[in-house]
């Protein structure tokens, strides 16, 4: 093939072959930018040779394949590392706003509602018939019980917000399901000859990266090119081209479990199979986290009242007559609240002991004095802390909960950095390189197309010797 | 490595994010004053501020108390001081009429009648609308006579309304300062050894009116033995001012080093705070200019 023709030939090919590789390096300008883009390369190798007498003559250039530049490790790295920062991401955001309901940083907290009612107690006792104290005293009593209400409704409500969350992120899971589903099938169409579908690749890794922010996900390649995807606990969540489906259900909580549903559609509660992603995170914070700040503060509102209406029943009112209960409700810091005909009259707060044989003790402030001093004594936790020793531990538990997540999330987002940083550094486009080969295919063009003038001149010359 | 465009990109957003997460850290800590504005700046400190708070709020309650107290003991003791007095020109007329005439002693006796009200007075005295010597009966006159009886002697037996109540003050965690609230030691007491001021002075006036040597002598030593009473009990109150003298000493010092350990716990330290933000500010300075410098140029701006 030493003849012209075959210049022209291998001139032909070349400049179709660094057309495309042209193309190719404006496709990766062109998705510099693109999330989850992986460079291609043109892969390039030497045409057959042919024989002659002086030995192989080479023919020219092939263009092979576009093969796209990536790590198959890194992948799963990355869906790793999305996973735990989708969780402490999702928990962090909670436990913030839990946070917020418990922050005493400039006072006007329980803490200070607690004090002051105890406080009352005391300023009741240098003057126990004083109706002054007495008012003061329901008022700081129903500040103390709004506050644990308003504690409650808040820690509730946030609960409320993480279901909500759960459900939408149920259903952001189901479509991205769809998505993985429809990808698969574009990738196995178009590699059902010998290509590899590149972009429809790209797409799938970046569905699947999203997916693992939000549950955590077991995924591995079938041998047609398509991607499986398990979830909580090897149940499978797409397989080639199906897909199966999470739901919510409620519970007897009144809240959402998530649920898998199966072949035939029967569902099953997945809560406890969940270790990664968002759904992780809220479903930690509502179904752990914030029941146990509940508890916590039920346990305080019920020691409170208890303690303070068996000593308020022991007493007498400044009528003489033996104490109602002081705070109503059962129990619960949803429910604690003064007791009304106390709020109606204030004369009915039990500050003395018996009067007898007196008809009241105005003057007697012995009951006030043990109320007030319920203040001190260890009766939470076992009888080794206070009232206040107790929301303290608490509010700071809230703290460090916020501090841990709050670590975790940093160390996991250095993390996907890190692993971003490296897929960058072998599958991301830099345009500086992207610049030199564009020169490089510009320049082989401009000499292949030299080629094809300077065998159209030896034609001529040919041509002109006839 | 192989750095890409978007490599310096994410890392320069990424340096320029916590830059600016801890300038406006410092930002909240030099405009609040505090070094804990959440709970999680400092859990474990967050702990030890509530308790101080608490701590602090109890102190000063306490402090209230026991001013109560102490106003509660100088209105007793002044009235004492008063009635002493009273008692004392009862003591010096049943003295001089020992020797008086019968028309003297006719003067004497109706002295004497107001001496006893405005003694009365005094042991029906009240503090902020509570009588003080009624024991729990705060809101029941302690002593009364009754005017509209036939004879002198009658007129001039008093009642005691109230009941052997005392009154309560906190002065520290679980501890309380006692005081008595009865007015019959003081004042009308029965118990042996005991003297009743009000029954010596009924006898009195009634001695002066039927011209009683006798009886007005014996009188003399029984006002004697009231004004001995009256100055035990209020000796006897000493201990009492003490107590809560020294509770009022203690807080008064404890107070401000708990202010201090709750100043150090959540204040800040602003010329850290602002040194700190200085040095910041430069940090991120530099990172804007290496980014502006870095992320401009590019190959493509060299080529023609």
């Amino acid at each position: 093939m030493s003849d012209l023709n075959g210049i022209l030939s291998i001139a032909g090919q070349a400049l179709t072959t660094q057309q495309q590789a042209i193309s190719v390096t404006s496709h990766n300008i062109a998705n510099v930018n693109t999330p989850g883009y992986s460079r291609q390369k043109l892969v390039m190798t030497t045409s057959p040779p042919v024989d002659s007498a002086i030995g192989p003559m080479g023919t020219g250039v092939d263009a092979v394949e576009i093969k796209r530049i990536y790590d198959r490790f890194i992948n799963a790295q990355i869906n790793n590392a999305s996973q735990e920062l989708g969780r402490w991401d999702a928990q962090k955001d909670a436990v913030e706003s839990l946070e917020m309901i418990f922050n005493e940083a400039y006072g006007y907290g329980l803490s200070e509602a607690m004090s002051e009612y105890w406080n009352a107690w005391q300023a009741l006792s240098n003057n126990p018939a004083g109706f002054t104290e007495r008012q003061v005293l329901l008022t700081r009593g129903e500040i103390l019980t709004s506050t644990f209400n308003k504690l409650d409704s808040d820690l509730t409500q946030s609960q409320r917000d993480q279901d909500l969350a759960i459900e939408v992120t149920v259903s952001e899971v189901n479509r991205l399901a769809a998505q993985l589903v429809d990808l698969n099938e574009k990738v196995v169409s178009t590699e059902s000859g010998t290509q590899t579908a590149n972009d429809y690749r790209d797409q799938r890794d970046l569905v699947l990266k999203e997916l693992s922010e939000l549950i955590d996900i077991n995924a591995f390649d079938d041998a047609d090119g398509s991607v499986s995807v398990l979830i909580g606990n090897g149940r499978p969540l797409v397989s080639g081209t199906t897909s199966w489906q999470l739901s919510t259900q409620v519970n007897v909580s009144g809240l959402q479990d998530v649920v898998w549903l199966d072949d035939a559609g029967n569902p099953v509660m997945i809560n406890n199979d969940i270790s990664g992603g968002k759904l992780k995170g809220w479903l930690e914070t509502r179904d752990v986290l914030i029941p146990g700040f509940l508890n916590r503060l039920d346990a305080l509102a019920q020691t409170l009242v208890t303690e303070v209406n068996n000593l308020h029943q022991t007493g007498f009112d400044l009528n003489g007559i033996a104490g109602e209960v002081f705070f109503d409700g059962t129990g619960t810091a949803a429910d604690i609240e003064v007791n009304a005909n106390i709020v109606g009259d204030p004369s009915l707060i039990a500050a003395s002991f018996d009067p007898l044989p007196f008809a009241s003790a105005p003057g007697d402030n012995r009951n006030a004095v043990e109320i007030a001093n319920l203040q001190h004594q260890l009766l939470m936790n076992g009888n080794t802390a206070t009232f206040n020793d107790y929301y303290s531990s608490l509010v700071r538990d809230v703290g460090s909960e916020v501090l841990k997540s709050d670590s975790y999330y940093t160390h996991e987002s250095e993390m996907l950095a890190q692993l971003d940083n490296y897929r960058e550094s072998i599958s991301g486009v830099s345009l500086d390189e992207e610049m030199i080969n564009l020169i490089k295919f510009q320049n082989a063009y401009a000499a292949a197309a030299k080629l094809v003038t300077t065998a159209d001149e030896l034609m001529q010359t040919v041509l002109q010797m006839v | 490595m192989r750095v890409t465009n978007n490599t310096m990109i994410h890392s320069i957003v990424r340096y320029l994010t916590r830059q600016n997460e801890a300038l406006f850290d410092r930002q909240n800590t030099i405009a609040s004053g505090k070094k804990i504005n959440k709970p999680s700046d400092d859990p474990l400190g967050m702990g030890r501020v509530l308790d101080y708070r608490q701590t602090i709020a109890s102190i000063e309650q306490y402090q209230t108390n026991i001013q109560s107290g102490k106003t509660r003991l100088e209105v007793v003791d002044a009235n004492l001081d008063l009635v002493d007095d009273l008692l004392e020109v009862v003591r010096a007329i049943a003295e001089t009429e020992a020797r008086g005439t019968t028309e003297s002693r006719q003067r004497a006796a109706e002295n004497i009648k107001n001496l006893y009200d405005q003694i009365l007075d005094q042991a029906n005295s009240k503090l902020s609308d509570n009588y003080l010597f009624s024991g729990y009966q705060t809101k029941t006159a302690p002593f009364s006579r009754d005017d509209t009886q036939a004879t002198t002697f009658d007129q001039f037996t008093v009642t005691y309304n109230g009941d052997g109540g005392d009154m309560q003050f906190i002065v520290a965690d679980n501890t309380q300062v006692t005081m008595d609230a009865d007015g019959r030691p003081i004042f009308h007491d029965a118990a042996p050894g005991g003297v009743s001021i009000f029954d010596a002075m009924r006898d009195l006036i009634v001695g002066l009116e039927n011209d009683d040597t006798a009886a007005i002598s014996v009188q003399n030593g029984l006002l004697d033995q009231g004004h001995t009473q009256i100055q035990n009990i209020r000796s006897a109150y000493a201990p009492v001012l003490y107590q809560l003298k020294t509770a009022e000493n203690h807080w008064q010092q404890y107070k401000p080093k708990i202010e201090d350990l709750l100043g150090t716990e959540e204040n800040a330290d602003i010329t850290k705070a602002v040194v700190e933000l200085q040095s910041l500010e430069l940090a991120y300075q530099s990172t804007l200019a290496t980014a502006a410098r870095i992320i401009q140029p590019g190959l493509i701006s060299f080529l023609q």
